[in-house]
């Protein structure tokens, strides 16, 4: 019977492996350990980001809709298959669809969303347009002003 | 580590057949070229290094490889994010048919 175990081997392996516990509960919530896509915006050269980690999900099953101000955002991690293998350990999950959906900030027009996926990263990238400044709207005067 | 590196463990699915054992971890952003797998005797090591923004995030895990793995053989590919290594069984570790003879 052969095992594939953690390494630890005195202090330095049990080091590690306080450390990757340690880095697991400060930094891991419950949505990253659970496997699901994990992200939030982020300012980039006045524009905004939003990167989602989607690992295993291959492009054609990301779907990515404007309509109106809102966008919507969904990704589909397929069930793995291996066929022939007997599983010896199971920590991340497969088979789910996530699906996002936020309005568009002030200053970002349906036009202006752009989207790409690398190496199971789904990055939105929002154009945000400066602010032009207040408006002033003519008042028309007399009844023809009024009909247009 | 900095403020600004985050040290992440590698979440690993682990299969076997009768050839191989297949290990397949979830580390996103991380490209075929910013993974390192190193063997070193029985010591596996898996260790992806992302990018963004001026944050860095590390992915690491270590293993223990069983005495049936052939070491020397150890092979790697990611893919959307996917790594998978494929470590071979010794030879003389996987099922031999015995032919049986008959007079």
């Amino acid at each position: 019977m052969y095992f594939f175990r953690e390494w630890d081997e005195g202090s330095g392996g049990l080091r590690l492996l306080d450390l990757l516990r340690r880095t697991m509960n400060e930094e891991m919530t419950d949505e990253q350990s659970l496997g699901r896509p994990l992200g939030g915006f982020e300012r980039e050269n006045g524009n905004l980001v939003l990167r989602l980690d989607v690992p295993g999900v291959p492009a054609d099953k990301v779907d990515v809709t404007v309509h109106g101000r809102t966008v919507t955002v969904t990704a589909e991690r397929p069930e793995e298959n291996h066929e022939g293998f007997r599983p010896l350990r199971r920590e991340r999950r497969t088979g789910w669809k996530v699906s996002r959906t936020m309005t568009l900030p002030a200053g970002v027009s349906p036009d202006d969303v752009s989207c790409r996926m690398d190496d199971g990263v789904l990055t939105l990238q929002l154009t945000v347009k400066p602010d032009q400044g207040p408006r002033r709207v003519q008042i028309g005067t007399g009844p023809e002003e009024v009909r247009q | 580590m900095t403020a600004e590196e985050h040290k992440v463990a590698l979440a690993c699915d682990i299969y076997e057949n009768d050839d191989e054992y297949l290990v397949i971890a979830d580390a996103p952003g991380v490209s075929g070229s910013g993974l390192d797998v190193t063997v070193h005797g029985d010591r596996l090591t898996v260790r992806g290094e992302r990018s963004h923004g001026e944050a860095r995030s590390i992915y690491e895990r270590v293993f223990t490889l069983p005495q049936n793995a052939d070491q020397g053989a150890v092979s790697a590919e990611a893919r959307d994010g996917v790594v998978r290594l494929h470590i071979p069984k010794t030879a003389d570790s996987k099922p031999r048919r015995i032919e049986v003879r008959t007079s």
